[in-house]
């Protein structure tokens, strides 16, 4: 029982320290319990601490700009080229409709991206 | 053809998207001995690299995407000569092989658009450049749903 509680102190230690800077856990009033009851407590901190590690490493990785960046120039060129017909071509409906469409297409990308990348283009 | 030279033309499709943009296919050009020459030595070379087998050890898809890839690589040419009916021919020739949500599709009809766009036969170009556009679309909701990269 010693040993599977100083492996769930030194797991836990190894949680905090990992979270780079994260704050600390606060102290657990534990020590008045027995020693399962303890070791349930650490248990659990232990897997909040892993679940707040894995959710503070999601927010810090980086998205592919490049790629994105350039799946958003080309919807975005396409929407233009789109609407350049449907601009020579005012009688056809369809045309301007999906114009329309692509537009729409062309913000929600940029929408998407505007967050996390800087896409120059 | 190697397997790096595979895997130099398969990245060439993530990359394309007009024939401009033929700086970007440098590796596989330089694998295949076509960098740096003019479009009338190039286009006999992929010519033959499409009547070619490919190796047996080909994947279905592998074989097809590197046929689509050098059927745009033709449309282009043509486009570049101004040849739109070659260009368009050369274009459905590659959606024949299949047409799939990737970027190789996405590229053969942008050359249809740009093919039919020449030739003023702007509903059907509108058409197909939405289609492109529709791929684009699905590529970047798959990308932003990848992992990220760990800084």
């Amino acid at each position: 029982m010693i040993r599977l509680y100083a492996i769930s102190l030194l797991a836990l230690f190894l949680s905090a320290c990992a979270s780079g800077g994260a704050q600390p856990p606060a102290p657990l009033p534990v020590s008045d319990l027995p020693d399962l009851e303890r070791l349930i407590v650490y248990a659990n901190s232990i897997d909040q601490l892993s679940r707040q590690l894995d959710e503070e490493r999601q927010a810090q990785a980086r998205p592919d700009c490049p790629k994105l960046c350039g799946l958003a120039h080309n919807i975005c060129h396409l929407a233009e080229k789109i609407c350049e017909i449907a601009e020579r071509n005012p009688d056809h409906q369809r045309i301007e409709t999906k114009c329309a469409e692509a537009q729409v297409s062309c913000k929600k990308a940029r929408q998407q991206l505007a967050q996390d990348c800087h896409c120059r283009r | 053809m190697t397997r790096v030279g595979l895997l130099s033309l398969l990245c060439l499709g993530l990359v394309g998207h007009s024939c401009s943009h033929q700086s970007r296919s440098d590796s596989w050009l330089t694998q295949a001995g076509l960098a740096n020459q003019p479009s009338h030595q190039t286009r006999p070379q992929l010519e033959r690299l499409l009547a070619e087998p490919l190796p047996a050890a080909w994947s279905a898809r592998d074989a097809r995407l590197v046929k689509q890839d050098i059927h745009f690589r033709l449309a282009c040419l043509d486009l570049d000569a101004q040849k739109p009916q070659a260009a368009l021919t050369r274009a459905d020739a590659g959606l024949a092989l299949g047409q799939h949500s990737d970027l190789f599709t996405a590229n053969l009809l942008i050359a249809r658009g740009q093919a039919l766009e020449n030739l003023h036969r702007d509903l059907e170009a509108a058409e197909a450049y939405h289609q492109a556009l529709q791929i684009n679309e699905i590529l970047l909701a798959q990308a932003l749903a990848e992992p990220r990269t760990q800084p």
